[in-house]
């Protein structure tokens, strides 16, 4: 009777249900878990070979009688699946070696008149970056209102919580467009800056970087797209395009800073990006942002002598500077260069960015990364990018030189197969090289499978 | 051919058919004078003109009206481009018209395979395919023109035709595709995602596109049966059999029953 229960509980897609069957079969855990995996893969798989996807997606769509209202909902569903060596890479938090990460987002496109233009995001996930704590949490990642002053794209003022202006990643970071499961290095590799303390000289600074890093303090040079609060005005004249923004938080800032409420705006960022096209092969740009880039958490370490929070580092005792947050700013020059033609496409973007940290000094890092993706066939493609990250000398305070992090090189590999216009599969494998001794994430081998609607 | 070879030709069969002094002049092999081979080429010439108008006459056209309410509304297409830049200004989506074509017996006695050389145009222009659709005959190469001062990058997954043209501009000369199997391929631009359209890949020569109000011709059919067509969408195809006698069949009426 008992036997009966557990088989009609029994999930053919639950993994664990799986592992549970694999070891009554005397299969292994991890072998039951891939079988789960791959049952999962292929009931999305038949589920995105219907048709009735195209139905839905003309019905997500909705128009006012008089058509000047136009709506449209349309979602990605990603299944990944990540198998690590070590610690994991980026900004990847997990105890495992391999861990799964399903993410849905939904996207809300709105047309009013001809001059009003809305957008959302909203997306339901293990956290912005994946992070295996087993906690779903659905939220805004970006909304934002348009307004198009002319019938042409020659002039936009837009107000909420989007996507950086700096570089040409964000414009493809969506799993569908992004031909890598993550994100290019110099989007995600975390530093030993950190916004939420200060240290109290150079050596508690330096000896950041003998520790494995700090994921939910330390910061990369810019995080993911970037989605932080504010306004922006932008446009396209001829081969020409320009783009401004105000807003909250720095580009390094964590995903916690990026609502607009998160930050008081007293002490702005302001980004901005000339883009130049001389035909339509090239697309050629500069991009800068200035602004301050230390929280509120850390103004009592700025402001009043007392013992350093732990950040890696030693306690050290700090000495009131009588600055403030807006004192210490990360300054980002960047430039970036895409070409397309028939089946090859490629990018490149190089950033050099200061961080001015207390006690400490300047602290420069140069990251660049150069990416390529052909597509083989009309359903296969495949992708190459070479990341690299370097980070300039300080003074160490004992009359010595030292890089402040250590420097980094990472090469990422992924092919994709497209199955129809709804479903999307891809495998990365990734190879991190950092200098020193501490190992993380050496290698990654990763799976996508994007579902879009 | 040579028109030695012609002529020969000519000559047996007008002996077969036992009109032997008119064999006997053709026949290349039999001494004439040269004027009056000439004089003949021209008779020959005007009695196989008066034939073909002769058999011309005896053709069938049909005029009819498909009725398009029964396609599901077309909304406006949403700027799929606009999310993360400034969007290109873009035009409405083409109208809907449908492909009307013939099947029967009759066509497949006398199939007229269309050359190797045909060739069709299925322009983008203000980031909208020209056509919500395109009929054409298998064998028909199609050819795929960017107007516009971006790039273009059509594909289908369809399985009558998978290909994937890759991102080209209006300086190139227009990417082509050979439409080799009867079925229906629907495009998209990987680019511009509202971008849509449908190549619709007949067997048969008789078919035709209505205007916007439903309205089509079919001209030059040989008299027989026939079922008539009307493709709106692929959910969407009407039909009606059709008796047809040479001269004009007028007021035809496709709907859903």
């Amino acid at each position: 009777m008992e036997r009966k229960t557990e088989q009609s509980n029994f999930n053919p897609v639950n993994p664990k249900d799986l592992e549970r069957l694999a070891s009554r079969f005397k299969v292994g855990p991890g072998l039951g878990r891939l079988l789960g995996y791959g049952m999962m893969l292929l009931t999305l798989s038949a589920f995105a070979q219907m048709e009735w996807l195209d139905q839905v997606e003309n019905h997500l769509q909705w128009e006012s009688p008089e058509g000047n209202i136009r709506t449209k909902v349309s979602g990605i569903l990603d299944m990944e699946g990540y198998y690590i060596d070590q610690e994991p890479p980026a900004l990847i938090s997990s105890d495992d070696t391999f861990f799964f990460n399903p993410r849905l987002s939904l996207f809300l496109d709105a047309e009013i008149g001809e001059h009003i233009y809305a957008f959302a995001q909203v997306r339901a996930d293990q956290g912005f970056d994946p992070d295996y704590n087993g906690k779903y949490t659905a939220r805004f990642d970006e909304y934002l209102i348009r307004y198009k002053a002319f019938s042409d794209e020659h002039l936009n003022f837009q107000v909420g919580k989007f996507a950086t202006v700096v570089g040409n990643w964000t414009q493809r970071h969506d799993s569908w467009n992004n031909p890598f499961i993550n994100a290019p290095l110099a989007y995600e590799n975390v530093t030993t800056i950190t916004d939420k303390t200060v240290p109290g000289g150079p050596a508690g600074f330096l000896g950041r970087k003998n520790f494995t890093d700090n994921k939910h303090t330390w910061l990369p040079l810019i995080w993911g797209p970037a989605y932080t609060s504010g306004l922006s005005v932008f446009g396209t004249v001829q081969k020409w395009s320009y783009a401004f923004a105000v807003k909250n938080a720095s580009i390094s800032s964590s995903t916690s800073n990026w609502d607009g409420t998160d930050q008081n705006w007293s002490d702005p960022t302001y980004s901005g990006r000339i883009g130049y096209r001389p035909n339509m092969n090239w697309n050629l740009g500069s991009s800068f942002s200035v602004g301050p880039y230390l929280k509120d958490q850390a103004v009592p370490f700025l402001s009043a002598p007392g013992p350093s929070a732990y950040v890696g580092g030693p306690a050290t005792i700090l000495k009131s500077s009588g600055k403030g947050i807006e004192d210490y700013l990360q300054i980002t020059l960047a430039q970036d260069i895409s070409f397309e033609w028939h089946h090859l496409q490629l990018w490149g973007e190089l950033f050099l960015s200061r961080f001015e940290v207390p006690n400490v000094g300047d602290a420069d890092t140069m990251a660049y990364f150069l990416e390529t993706k052909y597509k083989f066939s009309p359903s296969f493609s495949g992708a190459l990018r070479w990341n690299q990250q370097l980070f300039d000398e300080i003074k160490d305070g004992t009359g010595g030189h030292q890089p402040w992090d250590r420097d980094a090189w990472r090469v990422d590999t992924a092919a994709a197969y497209r199955f129809n216009r709804h479903l999307q599969g891809k495998l990365q494998y990734s190879y991190f090289n950092q200098n020193g001794e501490q190992d993380q994430g050496e290698q990654m081998i990763a799976a996508q499978l994007t579902l879009r609607f | 051919m040579t028109d030695y070879h012609v002529r020969e030709r000519l000559s047996k069969a007008l002996f077969m058919s036992e009109i032997k002094p008119l064999a006997n002049l053709l026949d290349p092999r039999i001494k004439v004078s040269s004027p009056a081979r000439n004089i003949l080429w021209t008779l020959l010439f005007l009695f196989l003109l008066e034939i073909g108008i002769a058999s011309a006459s005896s053709l069938s056209e049909i005029r009819g009206k498909v009725n398009l309410q029964v396609a599901s509304k077309r909304k406006k297409s949403l700027n799929s481009t606009q999310r993360y830049g400034a969007g290109k200004k873009i035009n409405p989506a083409p109208p809907v018209e449908a492909v009307v074509y013939l099947t029967g017996p009759t066509i497949e006695k006398h199939l007229p395979r269309k050359s190797d050389n045909s060739t069709k145009d299925l322009p983008q222009e203000k980031f909208q395919f020209v056509k919500y659709v395109l009929p054409i005959q298998v064998g028909t190469k199609v050819l795929f023109p960017n107007l516009d001062k971006d790039f273009h990058n059509i594909f289908s997954y369809s399985k009558t035709k998978r290909f994937d043209l890759g991102r080209y501009t209006h300086n190139e000369s227009p990417p082509s595709v050979v439409f080799d199997k009867p079925g229906e391929v629907r495009l998209f631009c990987e680019i511009h995602n509202h971008m849509r359209s449908t190549i619709l890949i007949l067997e048969t020569p008789y078919f035709g596109l209505t205007d916007p109000e439903g309205n089509f011709t079919i001209e030059g059919i040989p008299p027989g049966k026939y079922t008539l067509h009307a493709w709106i969408d692929r959910k969407n195809v009407l039909e009606q059999p059709l008796e047809l006698k040479p001269g004009l069949t007028e007021g035809i009426h496709l709907t859903k029953p």
